[in-house]
């Protein structure tokens, strides 16, 4: 099985380990994993704050970083010297480690690229071959192919995005109990948004925040030691108003956590 | 353009959210509502009624002059008079109109929102027609003078003891914060204006076209008061209220208590058909419809259309989180919350509300819950992208516009990321974060990007 | 004063030109999750239920005494009661003792209207309905009169079990549409509100009390 990654822009700069881990446990699962060197952001940032052009640059920028050969390459895509491996719509599969930014590709490409001709087939295929790491593993790799040993005690916190827009749900948490030594404990409310909301959170940062404490609160009301999540982007704000208010549980997204479970 | 309060946003927010008594009352309120909600739908299949909610109002509004004329007909044989208002202007007059043909000094009111929307109250009382809102939470608002803060649940905002207080120095009753004897006191009082009072207006939930019937939803029985025990009846309702058929309230009377309070069926349904008949004894003579456009038409055949699909259940402002940090007088608008966030700019134009789209983390708890299936967060996203067009922050066109030539080109975006990452603990950098910086922590920034690490071949 | 009908209807027109869906097929389909009571002891038992958990309650009598005996335990104060003419021509004989003990009236004393100061008066109103839904607990009244039922501390409605529907489904049909009369009123439990602090308080504006005795011959 062959597996391009998707590593969302902010993970690839600021947590490269989660894209490290997000590789490390897609080879354990067996599978044949390429990074396309070309990506960038998905566009999420731009479409999310009403900048629908640049959104659909992005997104065809996006494709063409995983099918460089194909026709509907644009000029920007300065770097492309050699020829890196072509995407294959009937076979490959692309997996980031990100329910917000898989669900940019998958729910909003097809709609911001319908009117492009070149562009229109091949986003709404791109779409159906875009996996978050966790569905992936569900859906596609099969869940009980996954197993390893951790001791934590953990909390899983769902990512909106991951939640409502991709319908994930349990196929986190069925990883999570095929942890030898995790123990899992349900955060209070825990389908309630912690506040991030990409640019909201600088736009509105009071609201953000009052978000993330109360997201905080039910969280140290598990006792549980670290908080797992899908979603990098969450994280960071948690964890950033954690340690601002001197709170000390570790943050991690369940690509590391894994991967540590299987080292 | 009347200037509405949605304007300062910015301002308004930041008052609210520093209110802890506030958060806590809200908090307390939207999460026991979100919880009863929850289990009310246990019963039945909500998908089900979602899906024949969202296509009857889908036909309702894409047949609207059908209907409504339809519903017109249904309603003047059963002896109802009509009168279509494009603005909120209009409708006050004609309201005014026949109180004062009628020689009417007191007015019992029910809840509607678009009665809000037009401001009517404040226009009567001025005109010398004392006119009193009669649900509870209505009540206590305009006893405090102040706005409803959401849309079935008006003094979501305020304590036990913010309201005894008010009692105390508006009614004078005594210093006592059970809600038991609060609303035992305001029934006294309103009671009494039931019994005095000359004309009563009510919004109305649904019309219905096939029978002309307006249908009212309540709790406290004052609806059925103010629509019954006067002789003349006003409903004041939006043009977009029509549904095609009597049989449809099966769909739609199982969704809308169970989204707005958790009730399976709010305590009292009204079905009115028109004035009394003559072998009735009681009843109003004479009722009147007012069907208010205000800016409802000119969302049709958008993209924002299925916004008229709303019912006003309340249900995505008990579910925000936003919302229930900020509560609803922050938005400065009668309608708030995610549906308010739409609703605002739409029929107060989006000068009026600029900041209130992006008011939103889009977590789409909104759309979850929407009982007739409006993509609430979409909506704001296409919304946000309508403002964005039409108004260009410059400092914001110039991030946007250099935030995409960095990400199309992988050079650029390589260079940049190394930059920023290197100088991520410099004053500057810093600085350019503040709205981050100073509410949270930065993460620490690695040395290496992931596509480096890649690249070096120390991953394989 | 002249509306705006056509300019509306213009917009309206204007707005909807683009292509759009015609009309739509109804599921006819129940969306309960367990379908609902066959026989009237299974529809009796989740009407007390729904009714009982807002605060009501119902009753089976199969006798004029117990019917009597019932409305003189729960009347007890000399407010006055409201007697609707169709109960009294069914239910005479379970009345007797009440109007010899209480004062009432009938609603065929408001032959030519009434003041609603009189109505406000009663503390307790006893009333026919046209139906009763056993899904939610239900009270459906189509009576020539509107204020008894919203006005009273206490509402007694008696009716036979022929009465109890079992669902929502089966209240919105033809057979109650075109039932006739001004208004169709659903009455489900007491007068109630949340409005301070979420927490429930009964008779608001209306009754207080509802009872609902079925009377099985």
């Amino acid at each position: 099985m062959r597996v391009f990654l998707f590593v969302p822009c902010f993970v690839d700069q600021l947590f490269p380990n989660v894209a490290v881990s997000t590789l490390k446990v897609l080879q354990h699962l067996g599978c044949e994993v390429l990074f396309p060197g070309d990506q960038t952001c998905c566009g999420q940032p731009a479409y999310n704050s009403g900048y629908f052009d640049e959104a659909r640059l992005m997104a065809m920028h996006q494709i063409n970083s995983f099918m460089p050969n194909s026709p509907t390459r644009n000029h920007y895509s300065t770097s492309l010297g050699k020829t890196e491996s072509e995407f294959d719509l009937k076979r490959d599969y692309a997996v980031g480690p990100s329910g917000s930014c898989v669900a940019m590709i998958r729910n909003f490409y097809p709609g911001l690229l319908e009117t492009d001709q070149r562009y229109s087939q091949v986003a709404a295929e791109f779409a159906t071959r875009t996996f978050e790491l966790t569905e992936f593993i569900n859906n596609v790799v099969g869940v009980e192919k996954f197993s390893g040993k951790l001791n934590a005690i953990v909390s899983f916190h769902d990512s909106c995005h991951g939640l409502r827009e991709l319908g994930i749900k349990d196929g986190p948490r069925n990883i999570l109990r095929r942890i030898d030594g995790l123990k899992l404990v349900e955060l209070p409310y825990n389908e309630v948004c912690c506040g991030f909301g990409g640019t909201f959170s600088v736009k509105f940062p009071e609201i953000s925040v009052a978000m993330a404490d109360e997201k905080l609160k039910n969280f140290s009301q598990t006792k549980a030691d670290i908080l797992v999540s899908t979603d990098t982007s969450c994280l960071m704000h948690l964890q950033g108003r954690a340690k601002r208010e001197g709170f000390n549980q570790r943050f991690a997204h369940i690509a590391e956590i894994m991967a540590e479970s299987i080292s | 353009m009347t200037e509405i309060e949605a304007r300062h946003f910015k301002e308004l927010y930041k008052k609210q959210i520093v209110n802890d008594q506030l958060r806590a009352n809200l908090s307390k309120a939207t999460l026991q509502a979100v919880d009863s909600r929850g289990e009310s739908f246990k019963e039945v299949d909500f998908e089900f009624l979602r899906k024949q909610a969202k296509m009857i109002r889908e036909e309702s509004v894409s047949h609207l002059n059908q209907l409504l004329s339809q519903f017109e007909d249904h309603a003047r044989e059963n002896g109802c008079k009509i009168f279509y208002a494009e603005t909120p202007e209009k409708a006050r007059a004609y309201v005014l109109d026949v109180a004062m043909k009628n020689n009417v000094n007191l007015i019992v009111k029910s809840k509607s929102m678009v009665t809000e929307e037009i401001e009517l109250v404040p226009f009567l009382s001025g005109k010398g027609i004392e006119t009193v809102e009669t649900d509870l939470g209505e009540y206590i608002v305009q006893l405090a003078k102040e706005k409803p803060s959401h849309i079935t649940t008006p003094a979501i905002h305020k304590s036990r003891t913010e309201i005894a207080q008010l009692f105390h120095d508006k009614i004078g009753t005594e210093m006592n914060n059970d809600p038991k004897f609060l609303t035992a006191e305001a029934r006294r009082v309103l009671r009494e204006k039931f019994l005095s009072a000359n004309m009563g207006i009510s919004g109305a939930n649904f019309l219905i076209a096939e029978t002309g019937d307006a249908v009212i939803v309540e709790n406290e029985g004052n609806a059925r008061l103010s629509t019954s025990s006067t002789d003349i009846h006003v409903v004041v309702t939006g043009i977009e209220k029509v549904i095609p058929k009597f049989s449809d309230l099966r769909i739609f009377m199982r969704l809308l208590a169970r989204s707005s309070t958790g009730q399976k069926l709010t305590s009292y349904v009204s079905v009115l058909r028109g004035p009394r008949r003559e072998e009735e004894k009681d009843g109003p003579r004479e009722v009147h419809i007012v069907l208010v456009d205000n800016g409802r038409s000119s969302l049709l055949g958008t993209e924002h259309q299925e916004v008229l699909n709303c019912i006003r259940c309340g249900a995505c402002l008990n579910v925000c989180p936003v919302y229930r940090n900020i509560g609803g007088h922050a938005y400065g608008s009668v309608y708030p919350g995610p549906i308010g966030s739409l609703v605002t700019p739409m029929y107060f134009g989006e000068k009026n509300a600029p900041d209130l789209p992006f008011a939103s983390s889009l977590c789409g708890n909104c759309t979850e819950v929407c009982p007739v299936g409006i993509e609430i967060h979409h909506q704001l996203l296409s919304l946000r992208n309508e403002i964005v067009a039409a108004k260009k922050s410059r400092i914001e066109r110039f991030l946007f516009k250099n935030y995409r030539k960095t990400m199309l080109r992988p050079g650029r975006y390589r260079m940049m990321g190394r930059f920023a990452r290197m100088f991520s603990k410099s004053a500057l950098v810093r600085r350019m974060m503040k709205q981050w910086t100073d509410y949270r922590d930065l993460p620490e920034f690695p040395s290496q990007s992931f596509r480096e690490m890649y690249k070096s071949g120390k991953l394989n | 004063m002249e509306d705006d009908r056509e300019k509306i209807f213009a917009a309206i027109r204007r707005g909807l030109r683009k292509d759009q869906h015609s009309d739509t097929e109804r599921d006819g389909r129940s969306p309960l999750n367990t379908p609902l009571f066959a026989d009237f002891q299974m529809r009796f038992e989740k009407f007390s239920d729904e009714l009982v958990k807002l605060g009501g309650e119902a009753y089976v009598f199969s006798d004029y005494q117990g019917i009597s005996d019932f409305l003189l335990e729960h009347i007890t104060d000399d407010a006055g009661v409201f007697l609707y003419d169709e109960i009294r021509e069914k239910y005479d004989r379970a009345l007797s003792e009440l109007k010899s003990t209480r004062a009432y009236k009938l609603s065929t004393d408001f032959e030519n209207g009434y003041d609603k100061r009189d109505v406000a008066a009663f503390g307790s109103a006893i009333l026919p309905c046209a139906a009763c839904i056993a899904e939610t607990g239900t009270i459906v009244l189509r009576n020539n009169m509107r204020l008894p039922a919203a006005l009273a501390t206490r509402l007694f409605v008696i009716t036979e079990p022929a009465r109890l529907i079992a669902s929502l489904d089966e209240l919105f049909t033809e057979k109650f549409r075109d039932a006739g009369g001004s208004n169709l009123f659903l009455v489900t439990g007491p007068s109630r509100t949340a409005d301070i602090e979420k927490e429930l308080v009964t008779g608001v504006h209306g009754p207080k009390e509802v009872y609902v005795i079925f009377h099985k011959e």
